[in-house]
């Protein structure tokens, strides 16, 4: 009894790509290029997640300095005062030894300077800190309140830097990948060019052509892609593992940038075929 | 079936054209040999027969279909009424038997059932059948003559154009081919079969399209093309 033998792998076997040794390494480039845009995606996710507890933090907090020499009394009366004000959350005086050790790194001799007395006040997201601060400077003239708008407009500023370049390298990698498949598949061509013209002579459509030469990147590049990825997870899981502080950011949307973006390698491997063995087809035979 | 009006090629790097005003009709079912001194231009002919080139001049009608203009999903579609005998066989070495001889159909199509009990048959036609998983690197000159020409016959080409199928085997086995290309010629085939053998020629006496510096030219009786 004969064996079924399918069209698209008959026509595979025919042309076999393989035979040059550039195209049997797509999979071991695209298995690395997965594995740096997957963990790259995972990256810049966490990043992203880490910014934006810090700015939700941050964006609704006031730190008020008040002089060394201010009253106690007046700093208490400020601290019982603060709560009856619409939209305050919390309100606190930030200890001694807590600016010690904030200054410790910075200053030599912390524990000798006069220190600020500092006031830590947060507030619910729909309120407005402008009643507040109102009620600090009638409280204390010479307050200094920081609502902490410069430091967030710096830090993502940077956070926006870091994510752009983020992006930028992942299309230099996706450029250098799609080169990458342009080598591979004219080289392939050039090296089964025979059976090419065997296989024209018989009969073969150029739609036929481009898309067995599509498949067989296609099939490479997914397998270097499943490979990528699961080493991209792999690193990622056993980073956490290690890390509870990185364990508590690597959630769901985290886990999807890892596994989806990476899928940019194939896609591209899908589409540079269909653009480029036409234009090799009506070259080369 | 085939008709070439005032056709001539001319290949790009040349001044003089390969092929110049040959005026010829291949009909439906007919027999012909295709000879000429070497140089004479056989091989152009044969590639525009199997319209691997166009003519650079002139009309190359395919069932009073002009090929010249036609595109190259046109070409590769009119390719699959033609089946071709190269000189060198041009198997594929990594396939078997089988594979070689089912590749025409599986271009054509996906592979039935009686696509594969065709690619059988056409191997039990040529004396083939104990080698069909056989990979064609590993089987002798006169068998892989033989599957190129089953491979050349399997998807039923309105025409079958061959260069040269006897100047690699010996003279036993010429004469199985020869038997196989005029029984095929029996059942209806256009064939064209280009060759040096004279003998053959006379043996079997199919009209002669004889080419001279590129041109038709009438071949004389004692001429002996090698």
């Amino acid at each position: 009894m004969m064996r079924s033998l399918a069209t698209p792998s008959m026509l595979t076997r025919a042309l076999n790509l393989k035979q040059a040794g550039i195209f049997r390494l797509l999979v071991l480039t695209t298995c690395l290029l997965c594995m740096v845009i997957g963990l790259g995606a995972a990256s810049t996710g966490m990043l992203q997640q880490v910014y934006a507890d810090w700015q939700l933090s941050r964006s609704h907090n006031l730190t008020v300095y008040l002089p060394p020499d201010a009253d106690p009394a007046a700093v208490n009366q400020l601290l019982k005062s603060l709560p009856t004000i619409e939209g305050v959350a919390f309100a606190g005086q930030v200890s001694n030894t807590q600016l010690q050790a904030w200054l410790k790194p910075l200053v030599d001799d912390a524990g000798n300077l006069p220190l600020p007395t500092v006031v830590e006040v947060n507030y619910r997201g729909n309120a407005s800190p402008a009643p507040i601060i109102d009620h600090i400077q009638q409280a204390f003239t010479t307050a200094e309140v920081d609502d902490h708008r410069p430091m967030l407009q710096q830090v993502g500023a940077s956070v926006r830097r870091l994510q752009l370049a983020a992006v930028g390298l992942s299309m230099v990698m996706l450029a250098l990948m799609a080169l990458f498949i342009v080598l591979a598949v004219r080289t392939g061509l050039m090296t089964e060019l025979p059976t090419l013209h065997l296989l024209v002579q018989l009969g073969a459509t150029d739609a036929a052509l481009t898309r067995n030469v599509g498949l067989q990147v296609l099939k490479r590049t997914l397998v270097g892609y499943v490979f990528g990825t699961a080493a991209a997870a792999a690193i990622l899981a056993v980073a956490a593992a290690f890390s509870p502080g990185l364990a508590s950011y690597t959630s769901i949307p985290v886990w999807l940038a890892l596994v989806v973006i990476p899928l940019l390698p194939p896609v591209i491997a899908t589409l540079v075929p269909l653009l480029l063995v036409p234009r090799l087809l009506r070259r080369l035979t | 079936m085939l008709q070439l009006n005032d056709v001539g090629y001319a290949y790009p790097a040349q001044t003089a054209p390969a092929l110049a005003q040959v005026n010829f009709t291949l009909p439906q079912g007919s027999f012909h040999w295709l000879t000429g001194p070497s140089g004479a231009g056989k091989t152009t002919l044969f590639r525009l027969l199997t319209l691997d080139l166009l003519p650079t001049r002139g009309t190359l009608l395919f069932d009073n279909r002009n090929v010249t203009g036609i595109t190259r999903q046109q070409r590769a579609l009119l390719r699959r009424k033609i089946g071709v005998v190269y000189q060198d066989f041009r198997l594929l070495p990594h396939l078997t038997v089988r594979q070689n001889v089912l590749l025409p159909l599986s271009l054509a199509g996906a592979l039935t059932k009686e696509s594969q009990q065709s690619a059988a048959d056409m191997l039990a036609w040529v004396g083939l059948s104990n080698l069909a998983e056989t990979r064609a690197e590993n089987i002798s000159g006169g068998e892989q003559q033989r599957t190129a020409i089953a491979r050349a016959v399997v998807h039923k080409p309105q025409i079958l154009i061959a260069d040269e199928p006897t100047g690699n085997v010996d003279a036993a086995m010429a004469r199985k081919i020869i038997h196989l290309f005029t029984e095929l010629h029996r059942h209806g085939t256009t064939v064209v079969l280009a060759t040096h053998d004279t003998g053959l020629i006379k043996k079997h006496p199919f009209p002669v399209i004889h080419l001279n510096h590129g041109k038709l030219s009438p071949m004389q009786p004692e001429e002996d093309t090698e």
